[in-house]
Formats: C-alpha cells, sequence, structure tokens
C-alpha cells in the first residue's frame, strides 16, 4: 500500500513558498492586454493593420473591427469602430489596394468601403471555389498575400474525418483574378497558416486521424500532407492537371519517415509539436520580420496553441530540400485561447484570442494582447542546428564553458508517434541517444553536441538543465524539441 | 458452426485428441463421432488467459489455472471443497445454469441433440457428457426420458424476426460490447487480417513499458471467444430475448453478464441470431390510402397495393402517414379452452376472428392496447387485423394466450391458408410416463448436483451426493476418475487438453497438502494479485478493460470498439483501465456497477455490463487493497460550504475553467463534446484521487484530452479563491457534490442572442434551416426578412416579425442549422432563379450551378445599408435587389425585388434567358392583374414581356422571358403575404 500525503501532492504550486527567481518570460516579453468595451463580442480570427495605422479585426462571429491607436501604450486611447458584419466565422485578413480580403467559412470576399463613411459597403465574392455542407467544422483558413499576390486557404475536412464537399482537407491559392490553384492534399484540420520570410508556406495542423501530434507543416505545392481523406479530389481533371495523379494510400500504423519513402509526395511535418508538452492545438503562426525589434530571434516563427494559450517559439532549417527544426517553450499566460498572431511594423506581436467551444488554459472568453520585447535578451537556445554526427546549439548570451562543455548539462532522449487512421497516438519508439562530447565554440555562444543513436523520423527531446551562461544564469527554457527528418551527409 | 484458430499456430486440439480420457469417451459412443472429428476442449476463457504467452507455465501458475479450471467446470458442485473455498483466494464457483420453467426456453429438438453429445453438438462446452458410459440403446432411451421430463416444465412462446430487427440486432450486437467475449459474426478471416493491419502499431519496436496505451490493442484474442453454439436451434427469439433482458435469472453466475438493455433493443438482439432461419409469410396484407380518425370500411375501398408478410407488418406500407391495413389469414387453436388476446395500436385496430369482432382499440391515438377472453374450441378460424394511421408514431401489436400455451405473438399462430401448419404446430408433446422416468434420471445420474431445477420451490435432490470424494480426498491420477484414462461408467466425462489437465492435477495435489493456501505476510500483495487476476481473467474483464500490462481490446475486434463522438478519440470508445481503480473508484459505484452495470459513458457505443454484486463483489474489498493511495486531510476551506460551492460553480462554468465545454452535466450535453457527466462525479470518484488527478491527468490516463485544470498546480483563474489552487479543486468538488441539484453553471445553457435590426439592416451569413450553407440572411428593420441563397442565386425564405436567434451558432462550437425566429415563412424553390431554355417547354434545369455557369459575385450596400446581391448567369450580370414593401392595405410589409440583368456584349434580339418569379402546386391570375401562388403569396409583377404560367404534372411555375433593350433588362416584382 503506498501513501501519498494531500499536502505533498497539492502544495507543487501552491503550499511551496514561491521561489525568488530573477527570470520570468515577463521579464523580456511583456504582456499588454488591450480593453475591449463591455458591448463587444471580440472572438478573434484574423488581424491586418492598415497603412492608415489602423488594425482591423476579423471575428468569429463575422465583424470587423477597426482598432485605433492599437499600438499605442498606455492603452485608454484604444477604440474601436464597426467596419463590416456577417460574414461567416473569419479566419483570414490582409489588406490590398484599399480593401481588405476576409477568408471566410465560405469564400474570400474583398471588402471596400466606397464612399468613404468608414464602413463596407462593397462585398465582392474573389472565390468560392471549395464546398461547404453545414458542417460546423468545415473551416477555411485564409494567408496574407504571397509573392504573386495569391491568397493561400487551407481547408478543414468535414468533420475534421472525411471530405464530404470540394476540396475539403486541400490547400487552394486564390490568384488575384479568382482562380484556383489546387496546392496540397492531406489538410486535416488546420489553426494557422503564414509564410517563413523565404516565402514559403506554412500551416499547423492537429492531432487527430494520421496526425499523432499536432504540427507545422510546409505547403510545398504538389505535395500531400498527410490525411488521405481528400484524394477523391485528384479524379477532378481541374487538380490532375495541375497536381498529377493521386498518390499513393498511405498504410495506417506505419511511421511518417516510412511512408514518405514509399510516398514521394508525403511531405513530413517540419515540426512536431509533442502533445501536452508543447500545447495540444496549435494555432495561429507569426514569423518575425522585425529586424530585431522583436529581440534576438530574427527569421524564426512562432505558432500558438489555443489550448495552452501560449506562444511557442520554431527555429527551422531545410536540410535535403525538406525542412525541419526545433519548437521552444516562448511564453505563456496569454488571456484565453490563442488564435491568430500578427507581428506589427513596430516589431511588436498582437495575440487575438477565443475560446468559445474549445477550452483553453487562459480564462478569459476573448482576448486581444500585444506582446513587447522589453529590450532584455533572455538567455535561450537561440538555433539548433541537425549536423551528420548531432547537433549545434547556438545561444542568444555568452555561455558559461564548464557547464556547456559538460555532457551532464544535457539530456536527450527520442520519439515519435504512430501514422495511423485512427485518432491520434501516444510517443512510441523511445530510444536514448548517447551524447559522447560537447565542444564549446571558440565565440563561447555555441555547443556542438556529439552524438550517437540520432532517430530519423524522431522527436529529439533534449534538456539543457545544465548549461549556465557566463553571468551564471540557467536557460529561461531549457527544453527543445527537434523534429529530424534528414540527416546532412556532411 | 464456429471455428476457433489457434492464436499461437499451435494446435491445442492435437494434444488434447491424444489423450486417453477422451478416446475412450470416443470409442464409447460408435456412430456419433469418428476419430477424425475434432472435439474442442472445454472453453475456458480465464484458462485460455493464462496460456496467453507462449512459454510454459511454471508450476505455481498451474496452481492458479487449476483453481479456475475448478470453478468453472463446476468441479466443486460434486467434489466439496470447503478449505479450499475459504482461503484468501478461494475457488470461485461457475454454478450451471438454473433449470427451473427450462421448457419455456428451450426447444425440446435442442436439448434431445444436446444431450446426446454435448461436446460435437456445442463444442467447447464445460458440461461434461454424463452418458458416455452406456451403449447406444442406454444412451438413447435416457436421453428421451430426460427430454421429455425437462420439456415438460413449460413450452416456448413463439416470436417472428423481421429484416429491420435482424439488422437492428447486427449493429447492437457489434457494438454493444457481445464481440468482445463471442467474437465478431461471421468470423471472417479476410476481415480480421484487415483490422490487424489496420492497427497494427507495434511493429517490431519494443513493447515492454507498461504504459497505458489506449492505441496499442494486443494481438488476436480469438483463442478466448466463447463459443455461441446455436442460439436459433435452441432459442426461439422470444426466449431469446426474454434471457439477455436477464441472463443472470438463469446464469446466476455471471459469466454471461446482464447488458443494460431496453425490451426493444433485447428484442432486436434476440432477432439478429435468426437471421438465416425462414419464416414463411403467413398473412395476407391490402394497403389502402385516405385520411380518417376511425377504421374505415376496408370492404368499400379499392386497395393501393396488397402481398403477404411474415406477421403483422406494417413496413410493407409505402407511406407513414394516412394509410390503412388489412391483414387476413387462418388461425390455429390447438385447444379448447379460453383464450386472451391482446390488440394495440397507434391509430386505430381491430381483432376480428371468425366473423366476429374481439378486440377493438379504433380511433385516433397514441399507443393503446386492449384485451379480451373468449372461449374458443380447437379448431382452425379465419382472423382479420385491421388498422389504420393518421400521422405520427405508428404500430400494431397483437399477442395471445390459451390453454397451456403462455403469452406470445398472435401472428405465431396464424398462417396463410387453411391448410398450413402455424409455427406453434412444432410444440412438442409431452409423454407423462417418460417425463417421470426422466425425472428420476435427473437426480440418479447427477444433473441435479449442478443444475438446480425446482418443483413447488425445491430443488429436485442429487442423492448420491455423499458418496462422491471431496476435493481433497481425490487421487487426480487414478484412471477411473473423470481425470482418468479409463474412467467408470458413472463418470462424467470433461473434453480438457493437456494444459487443463495438468493444471487440475497439479492443483489437486496440492490441495492435499494443508500448508497451501496460507500466504506469508510478504505474499499478501502477490495474493491479492492473484485473485484479482483470477477474477478479471474468468469473467473476462480482460476482453475489454486493461489492468496493468494484462488485457484490452486486442485488434481484431478494435474496430467493433466505436463512439458517437470521433472527436474524444480512443477515450470516447474504447473502455476505461482498470489499473488503480480501487484507488478510483468509491465501493459504492462500484458495487453499483457490479449489481447494475452502467451506461456512464453514453458516447461509448459499448456498454459495461451487469456480472452481479454475488459473483464479483469481493473486487469492491479487493481492488482498494492493492491500489489505494491514502492522503492525509484536506485543508480547511477559506469560506463558508455555500461559498465554496458558488465558486465552485464560477469555476466551472465559461467564465473559469470550463469544464461544461467538455462534460455533460445533468440532462445538458457539453457545450463542445459531452464526455462524463459532473454531476455524478463525487458519488464515482474518491475525493482525494481527484485532488491528484486533477493535478495531471496525463499520469493517470496518458494521453486523454482531459488538460490539466491546474497546471503545475498553478490557478490560472486568479480571481477566485486567492488564486489558490487547493482551495479552487475543493470549490469544484463541494460543488459537485450537489448532485443532479447542483446548479447549472454559467455558459451551458444557451441564452438566445437574437438579432435585431434597428436603424439599418443585419447581414448573417451561416447555416439556416432549409437552405444550402451558403446563405445570406438579411433581417430589415421594416420587420420583413429574407434568407438569399448564394450558391444557387435566388431568394430561399421570406418572412415576418422577428430576425434570427444567433445563439446556436455563436455559443460553443456553433454546429446546425437555425431557423427563423419570425412568422410566416415562405420558401422558394432552392433552384437558381435564373435559366437558359431551348424553349418554354423545357424543363427548368436541375443541374448544378456551376454547370449552368452561375456563379455568386457578392452584394453591395446601398444608402440605407441594404443589399443588392449579384451573381452571373453565363455572359449575363444580375443585380437582384430586395426593398421592403410597404402596402397600406396589408398588415405586414411585403418586398419588391428589382431584378437587373445586363449582358457582356450588347444583344438586342431575344434571348433564351428566363426568370422564374415562383413555383407550386397551384399559381393563378386573380383580378387584379396579380398572381396568386400556392393560396398565400401575391405576386404582382412588372416586366417589358408578358409573364408566362406553365403547369406540368400538377406543378405550376410562373416566369418571365427576358428582353433585353441595349443589353439590358429589368423587372420589378411585388410580392405580399
Amino acid at each position: 500500500m503506498r501513501f501519498l500525503s494531500f499536502l505533498s501532492v497539492l502544495a507543487m504550486g501552491t503550499l511551496l513558498p514561491a521561489q525568488e527567481n530573477p527570470s520570468t518570460e515577463a521579464d523580456y516579453y511583456r504582456l499588454l492586454t488591450l480593453p475591449i468595451p463591455e458591448e463587444l463580442v471580440l472572438e478573434i480570427g484574423g488581424m491586418e493593420l492598415l497603412p492608415d495605422g489602423k488594425l482591423a479585426v476579423a471575428t468569429r462571429r463575422g465583424d470587423i473591427y477597426l482598432v485605433n491607436n492599437a499600438l499605442t501604450d498606455p492603452i485608454e486611447k484604444v477604440t474601436y469602430q464597426l467596419y463590416a458584419e456577417g460574414l461567416h466565422e473569419i479566419l483570414g485578413l490582409d489588406f490590398k489596394n484599399g480593401s481588405l480580403y476576409a477568408t471566410h467559412r465560405c469564400e474570400v470576399t474583398k471588402l471596400t468601403d466606397e464612399d468613404g463613411d468608414g464602413q463596407a459597403d462593397l462585398f465582392d465574392t474573389v472565390s468560392a471555389a471549395w464546398g461547404i455542407t453545414g458542417d460546423y467544422h468545415e473551416y477555411a483558413f485564409g494567408s496574407d498575400f504571397d509573392a504573386e499576390g495569391n491568397i493561400w486557404v487551407v481547408l478543414c475536412l468535414t468533420g475534421s474525418f472525411s471530405s464530404e464537399a470540394k476540396y475539403r482537407g486541400w490547400c487552394l491559392r486564390i490568384t488575384p483574378e479568382g482562380h484556383v490553384i489546387p496546392t496540397c492534399s492531406g489538410i486535416r484540420s488546420p489553426g494557422g497558416i503564414e509564410s517563413n520570410h523565404k516565402g514559403e508556406m506554412f500551416f499547423t495542423e492537429n492531432q487527430g486521424p494520421w496526425n499523432g501530434m499536432c504540427a507545422l507543416k510546409h505547403l510545398k505545392p504538389g505535395g500531400f500532407v498527410g490525411h488521405p481523406a481528400g484524394f477523391r479530389w485528384y479524379d477532378l481533371p481541374e487538380v490532375a492537371n495541375v497536381m498529377g495523379p493521386k498518390p499513393l494510400e498511405p498504410e495506417s500504423g506505419s511511421r511518417i519517415h516510412i511512408q514518405c519513402e514509399r510516398i514521394p509526395e508525403l511531405v513530413p511535418p517540419a515540426i512536431l509539436f509533442p502533445y501536452k508538452k508543447m500545447g495540444q492545438s496549435a494555432s495561429g503562426i507569426a514569423c518575425d520580420e522585425s529586424d530585431g525589434k522583436f529581440g534576438p530571434f530574427a527569421h524564426q516563427m512562432f505558432v500558438g496553441d489555443q489550448s495552452a494559450s501560449t506562444v511557442m517559439r520554431v527555429y527551422l532549417e531545410e536540410v535535403n530540400g525538406v525542412y525541419q527544426g526545433a519548437c521552444f517553450p516562448f511564453r505563456e499566460g496569454f488571456a484565453s485561447g490563442t488564435l491568430p498572431l500578427e507581428m506589427m511594423p513596430d516589431g511588436t506581436m498582437m495575440v487575438g484570442g477565443t475560446n468559445r467551444g474549445w477550452g483553453s488554459r487562459g480564462p478569459a472568453p476573448f482576448s486581444l494582447e500585444r506582446l513587447i520585447w522589453t529590450g532584455k535578451v533572455p538567455f535561450e537556445i537561440h538555433e539548433m542546428h541537425i549536423q551528420p554526427d548531432g547537433f549545434e546549439l547556438t545561444f542568444t548570451q555568452s555561455i558559461d564553458a564548464a557547464t556547456a562543455a559538460d555532457v551532464a548539462s544535457y539530456t536527450i532522449e527520442t520519439y515519435t508517434n504512430i501514422y495511423q487512421a485512427s485518432y491520434g497516438s501516444p510517443e512510441v519508439d523511445h530510444t536514448a541517444p548517447q551524447i559522447n562530447k560537447a565542444i564549446v565554440g571558440d565565440d563561447r555562444k555555441s555547443v556542438r553536441l556529439i552524438i550517437d543513436g540520432l532517430q530519423i523520423g524522431h522527436v529529439h527531446e533534449l534538456h539543457a538543465d545544465g548549461v549556465r551562461s557566463s553571468k551564471g544564469l540557467p536557460l529561461l527554457h531549457p527544453a527543445a524539441y527537434y523534429t529530424l527528418n534528414q540527416i546532412p551527409i556532411k | 458452426m464456429t471455428s476457433h484458430p489457434s492464436s499461437d499456430g499451435k494446435n491445442r486440439l492435437s494434444t488434447f485428441v491424444s489423450c486417453g480420457v477422451i478416446l475412450t469417451l470416443l470409442s464409447g459412443t460408435p456412430g456419433l463421432v469418428n476419430s477424425q472429428e475434432i472435439i474442442q476442449p472445454a472453453h475456458v476463457p480465464g484458462f485460455s488467459r493464462l496460456f496467453d504467452k507462449k512459454e510454459q507455465l511454471p508450476r505455481e501458475r498451474h496452481q492458479l489455472a487449476g483453481r479456475i479450471l475448478l470453478g468453472e467446470l463446476n468441479c466443486v458442485s460434486c467434489h466439496r471443497a470447503k478449505e479450499a473455498m475459504i482461503t484468501a483466494s478461494p475457488i470461485l464457483q461457475r454454478s450451471a445454469p438454473v433449470l427451473d420453467h427450462i421448457g419455456s426456453r428451450v426447444r425440446p429438438e435442442w436439448l434431445h441433440n444436446f444431450l446426446s453429445d454435448p461436446h460435437v453438438f456445442k463444442p467447447g462446452t464445460a458440461m461434461p457428457d454424463m452418458l458416455a458410459g452406456m451403449n447406444d440403446d442406454q444412451r438413447q432411451s435416457t436421453v428421451e426420458a430426460l427430454v421429455h421430463f425437462l420439456a415438460s416444465t413449460g413450452s416456448v412462446a413463439e416470436m417472428m424476426a423481421d429484416r429491420a430487427a435482424i439488422e437492428r440486432g447486427q449493429t447492437q450486437f457489434h457494438r454493444l460490447g457481445c464481440v468482445a467475449c463471442h467474437g465478431p459474426h461471421p468470423l471472417d478471416p479476410q476481415l480480421t487480417a484487415e483490422a490487424a493491419t489496420v492497427n497494427d502499431i507495434r511493429g517490431d519496436s519494443e513493447s515492454d513499458d507498461d504504459e497505458f496505451r489506449p492505441y496499442d490493442p494486443g494481438p488476436s484474442s480469438s483463442a478466448f471467444f466463447v463459443p455461441l453454439g446455436r442460439p436459433a436451434k435452441k432459442y426461439t427469439v422470444f426466449s431469446l430475448k426474454t434471457f439477455l433482458l436477464d441472463p443472470l435469472a438463469v446464469r446466476p453466475s455471471g459469466r454471461m453478464p446482464a447488458f443494460p438493455l431496453t425490451e426493444d433493443e433485447a428484442t432486436d438482439l434476440a432477432a439478429y441470431f435468426f437471421r438465416d432461419s425462414e419464416f414463411t409469410p403467413n398473412v395476407t396484407w391490402k394497403y389502402y390510402e385516405g385520411n380518417w380518425n376511425v377504421l374505415p370500411n376496408f370492404d368499400d375501398l379499392n386497395p393501393a397495393a396488397e402481398g403477404v408478410a411474415v406477421g403483422f407488418d406494417l413496413s410493407s406500407a409505402p407511406r407513414k402517414n394516412q394509410f390503412g391495413m388489412r391483414f387476413s389469414g387462418y388461425l390455429h387453436l390447438v385447444a379448447n379452452g379460453k383464450y386472451k388476446f391482446y390488440l394495440g395500436s397507434d391509430d386505430g385496430s381491430r381483432l376480428t376472428i371468425n366473423n366476429q369482432e374481439i378486440v377493438n382499440v379504433d380511433g385516433t391515438h397514441p399507443y393503446q392496447q386492449k384485451t379480451q377472453e373468449q372461449e374458443f374450441s380447437e379448431g382452425i378460424y379465419p382472423i382479420v387485423v385491421d388498422y389504420f394511421q393518421g400521422g405520427g408514431e405508428w404500430v400494431v401489436t397483437a399477442e395471445y394466450e390459451g390453454p397451456g400455451i403462455p403469452r406470445q405473438p398472435l401472428a405465431t399462430a396464424v398462417t396463410l391458408t387453411a391448410d398450413e401448419k402455424p409455427l406453434t404446430a412444432t410444440h412438442f408433446h409431452v409423454d407423462p410416463e417418460l417425463a417421470a422416468r426422466g425425472r428420476v434420471l435427473f437426480g440418479e445420474l447427477g444433473c441435479a448436483a449442478c443444475h438446480t431445477l425446482r418443483e413447488n420451490g425445491s430443488p429436485i435432490p442429487f442423492p448420491s451426493h455423499d458418496k462422491i470424494p471431496a476435493l481433497t480426498a481425490l487421487d487426480p491420477r487414478a484412471a477411473s476418475g473423470c481425470l482418468g484414462d479409463n474412467p467408470k461408467p458413472i463418470v462424467p466425462r470433461y473434453p480438457l487438453n493437456e494444459p487443463q489437465l495438468l493444471s487440475l492435477r497439479t492443483t489437486i495435489t496440492a490441495l492435499k497438502k494443508p500448508s497451501f493456501d496460507k500466504p506469508a505476510d510478504n505474499q499478501l500483495e502477490a495474493v491479492l494479485q492473484d485473485r484479482i487476476h483470477q477474477t478479471l481473467a474468468i469473467f473476462n474483464c480482460y476482453a475489454c478493460h486493461r489492468r496493468g500490462e494484462l488485457g484490452g481490446v486486442t485488434r481484431d475486434i478494435n474496430e467493433y470498439f466505436t463512439t458517437t463522438t470521433p472527436e474524444m478519440g480512443d477515450e470516447g470508445r474504447l473502455p476505461p483501465t482498470l489499473t488503480g481503480i480501487g484507488d478510483k473508484l468509491t465501493t459504492e459505484w462500484m458495487k453499483k456497477i457490479f449489481n447494475e452495470g452502467t451506461n456512464d459513458r453514453p458516447y461509448m457505443h459499448s456498454r459495461m455490463p451487469k456480472f452481479g454484486l454475488e459473483n464479483v463483489g469481493h473486487l469492491v474489498d479487493v481492488l482498494p487493497k492493492l491500489d489505494l493511495v491514502t492522503a492525509s486531510k484536506k485543508p480547511e476551506s477559506l469560506e463558508s460550504p455555500h461559498r465554496m460551492k458558488s465558486n465552485g460553480r464560477f469555476l466551472a462554468g465559461d467564465k473559469a475553467l470550463s469544464c461544461i465545454k467538455c462534460h455533460r452535466f445533468g440532462q445538458h450535453a457539453g457545450t463542445g463534446l459531452s464526455s462524463i457527466d459532473l454531476t455524478t462525479m463525487t458519488q464515482r470518484l474518491r475525493e482525494d484521487w481527484y485532488y491528484r488527478y486533477m493535478l495531471n491527468p496525463q499520469d493517470y490516463r496518458p494521453g486523454t484530452r482531459m488538460p490539466a485544470p491546474w497546471p503545475f498546480g498553478q490557478a490560472t483563474v486568479r480571481n477566485v479563491l486567492e488564486g489558490n489552487a487547493t482551495q479552487q479543486m475543493m470549490a469544484v468538488w463541494d460543488y459537485l457534490q450537489e448532485g443532479p441539484q447542483a446548479p447549472v453553471p454559467t455558459g451551458l445553457i444557451a441564452e438566445a442572442i437574437e438579432l435585431i435590426p434597428e436603424s439599418t439592416p443585419i447581414v448573417y451569413r451561416n447555416f439556416i434551416e432549409g437552405v444550402n450553407p451558403r446563405a445570406i440572411a438579411v433581417g430589415y428593420p421594416e420587420k420583413v426578412h429574407l434568407t438569399f441563397d448564394a450558391e444557387n442565386c435566388n431568394w430561399a425564405l421570406i418572412w415576418h416579425g422577428q430576425f434570427i436567434d444567433a445563439s446556436r451558432h455563436w455559443t460553443g462550437r456553433g454546429p446546425g442549422f437555425q431557423r427563423p425566429l419570425g412568422d410566416h415563412v415562405v420558401s422558394f424553390d432552392s433552384r437558381s432563379a435564373f435559366a437558359e431554355l431551348e424553349n418554354k417547354e423545357t424543363a427548368w434545369p436541375t443541374s448544378a450551378p456551376s454547370e449552368q455557369k452561375i456563379s455568386f459575385r457578392g452584394y453591395r450596400l446601398d444608402a440605407k445599408r441594404r443589399p443588392i446581391f449579384r451573381y452571373r448567369i453565363s455572359s449575363f450580370a444580375v443585380e437582384d435587389y430586395p426593398e421592403p414593401l410597404i402596402d397600406n392595405t396589408h398588415p405586414e410589409p411585403g418586398w419588391r425585388r428589382t431584378v437587373t440583368v445586363t449582358a457582356d456584349e450588347s444583344i438586342q434580339k431575344p434571348t433564351k434567358l428566363w426568370f422564374r418569379v415562383a413555383n407550386g402546386s397551384s399559381i393563378s391570375l386573380i383580378d387584379d392583374g396579380s398572381y396568386l401562388v400556392n393560396d398565400t403569396l401575391r405576386i404582382k409583377i412588372d416586366s417589358m414581356t408578358e409573364p408566362l404560367v406553365r403547369t406540368v404534372d400538377n406543378h405550376s411555375e410562373l416566369m418571365i422571358p427576358v428582353t433585353l433593350v441595349d443589353g439590358k433588362s429589368t423587372f420589378v416584382i411585388d410580392m405580399i403575404w
């Protein structure tokens, strides 16, 4: 018979004396909560800063508000004006030539205020190329314009399991003329879409059938990203002309890297977010192109998690033409379920929140928040690069050579998930690679980890708990999760 | 016959056939079995579990296995085993079926076949052959006497199985959980192979971690499937249904547990086993259409259809409202005496026998039943059942009972013609002399040692019981005993294989030693483990549940475990783990589950059946002994009890932890998912388990979608109870202790969100009932509203009064279609307003809008913010402008619909383009030059061209040919209703 003290179980958070820890996330990135008037329901699905400095905010109820003075601090001057209403669950917003472009459940709509009274009066259907059946799961997430002026739309499956209407489970590009280019198959249930600094498009995918964990996936045109329910649309001539023949059906119960060898079109997830460790509902994406105004993470991607009310950080690299990389915890404590992320020109990040229908750790039903770099650089793993024989870590501050060179400062394990038709997956195929050496770089800002037992297709969960900065600080977030698809030859 | 592939590739039967006991048995019954026939060993799932692994069983495990067999084969009902029953891990005796009134359940023909050779007729049965020592003649006469005796205890009631019931039963059989013990039907090797591929996730990876692995079904469980025998030969639909409703009544051992079933579900399930039975049509039916309040005289009417059916089956009726049916046939009454007839229906019905009205349930009413008693002499009588249906539910039932005939469906005694024999004619005629001899044999042969059969309340005794040695006095290697090579004639013969024999012999030998079963203190845990394992194995709990590393749904039945809510993942479909269950559940709840079964997880299609407290009740004591983790006292509450509860209520609601997003709350479904009910939580769960679970649900249910409400012990809701996580957990617990009386948390019941257009119109694009999902509802301050169908590009609905309630779509995930909130809803055709027609006779097209080159282009809001819908058809652009029409002669506003067509290039000549204003069952031109549609909608048209009304097959269409002037055409349609 075991005996466990009630108090010892409950003490973890509440009854222990709070540790005096000088380093918290808030010291480096502070959260500013924008006020929302009592009468407004602002369940945010998309955001875009307009040239005149107003922030356009689109909601799941189908409204678009213009927020005045959204980037001012203090926040007392923030006001809202209704720009449009009546669209159907907006999950994408961009602006071009005086018009807003909203991706919502049934179409991409161009909204224009022709008479200049501050409210849209012209609602042009840009494209309604996809089908809807009346199932609430059939969401449509839209990107910002790409370099050619296309909007990329990722379409959730029907009921998130099957494709009962045209293009459910597909990514489409909508050209400026409203033409449709079928772009990728294999979508299940997206949470956000955004391009990286090179213009390559990515979306977040949620755990479920054929997705053992939430993921950030590369939308490589012509690719298949994992869930075969939408394969029926390859039969359409307009699809076959662009996409070629239907890929092989994946084998359920296998592993994705094994199926990648069978199915040339299959693009493996660039980043896997281990379930619960890194949230459970990956959502909006933003790319830091602020030239340092958002801190030291230039060109990195940031990904929200609706359920955990967090923003996570992602470092991506391309190896043998395939994207992969590491995700790190970044900032928690958002007021509601984080959905869209949008970088502002001033180097701050707008974060919209909603938890209607899906619970979130942040208890507010909806929220609009701004994440601001305080100017202090946190001690973090900056980037994590794959090497033929291990990893190279770079850090945001110079490191203490003694702790960084000690292999006992690190632990690493790997695992993957089952690629299967049924819902989700546990972590499986655990291995424990051996870290043989940790070699500190001459710049004192990097470490080469020489490792035996890298595992293709696995998440490499690294904890660098023992590493100290040259000032003796521990890492703000010692954990990193690297998804390994390819090992470079040299 | 069901076959059971061996799970490990080793044919256990070969070892069995070489066993001397059985060869003797087989040679003693020439003619029934030849030596090539493979006989299955007694099927004991609990025993098979121990041989699940390939390696040899160590000696001490044989003792556990042997104890299982001693109980399951019911050795202890003859060989008394007092000592072995009262120890720390007693033998769990599986008592044999109770045979009271067996004649009313089981067909005599089946009894005859079964008793003649139980092991060949029902392979795998644990019933020993008691007659093996007899020669053919002795055996036959003994069986005959026993059958007459058993049949004298009652007679079976017949019932027919219709196709629809069989199909429902098939679905139920495969998803309720029957397959866990009995395997899927049919045992299709292809299906099993596919299931194995789908679920083969173990691959070559190591499988030795002890994590809860809901996605990792073990290998095949076909070795444990319990053979069903031939239920259709054994039972009638009626008696099988009765059995399924309460199997423990006749099989008190609980090895066949009782599923919580409704009467209808049990009937369907029973019907499924009769899927291959032929039921000859036995009534003629005539079908009439009409709208009646009472039964019409069908003689004066012409039937719209006629045919023959099995029983008084309404499913032949082509429609579900406003029809009548007359069923006719011949009723066979087999004895003189008083009969009682039961007739029930919704709506009216009448039973006529021999041209005399017997029961009358006429009139329009919900289901109502009446009875009538009447003397009849033996004979064949014309019978008529008349029935009519107005609207709503529709059903008719007719039953009867009579001298020596238990209550049963009347149709079983009816035939199509007077010369045929009814189902009931197969009734077995009991010879009283044979029955009397059978009764004596029942006691003498030892049937009574295992089977209770009561006469006037007391069971038939087994006179020789005292002569049988006790278990501890047995020599397990005696050649002349039950396990020997050369048994005495009177000894029962069990079909045992070598491992079974070895286990039995080992155990019996061990039982003789007095030290057996006295565990040392340091072995207590192991003994408890064994006891639990023994129980879970015997009752086949492992078929559904995992505990530690054992059990769980295997891959060959994995696909049959399904859910109403796929989004819940495996948690929503697979029975929960039993690891730590004694720590998790309160003893009261365990007792309740064992005593009643449960359907606490209604999203899961499988159900937890009742095993009976008397059978598995010891688990209530044993499980906590092993599993319990005790906690010290909880801290003092920060607030008074009622404030703790109100805080708990707030925390459970949508403004805080949102428990109700995923959990059912009493009668209210969760707003997102609807997982297990919160209002029973404190009855189900032990309180200190709850606190530990809340801290990290993943520790207890790895992979669960349940988030940690207090992650890392921190409160995310800071403004309640000083942000103290412990206090908040206590508050939720205290609140939920109110159970069903707990007030509903906020956010659970959707409050109406009425959209009220005040100064300008409101656009609401969402799912509107009766309209394509691409719907645009627009509400106007004038209190006249419409929904535009942006897929087909046409008006879909118009109405008056209130606009719409958005709460369905703006609360929770927002599923489903919403109907207008107001009144006077008029629905238009779902197809497009425009079409290009070859000529004015061409039918309005039904093809998809895209094929007609119809596409929605959006809308523009005018100065009053009223939308002007824009769409295209081939080379024409259309603007479609609705304006409220205030007409003082009419109480509510109407609509003015102004439609402007512009051609891409200036086309002056007439086009093939038509606009359809309205369509319906009637359109007529009335005095003021307007058209009246369906006696409701008055339409006035102002157009350059003359409208056309055309009628085909009672369907009228009001159409305008489009003529262009300078490439343009405009027409105005005013509508009031």
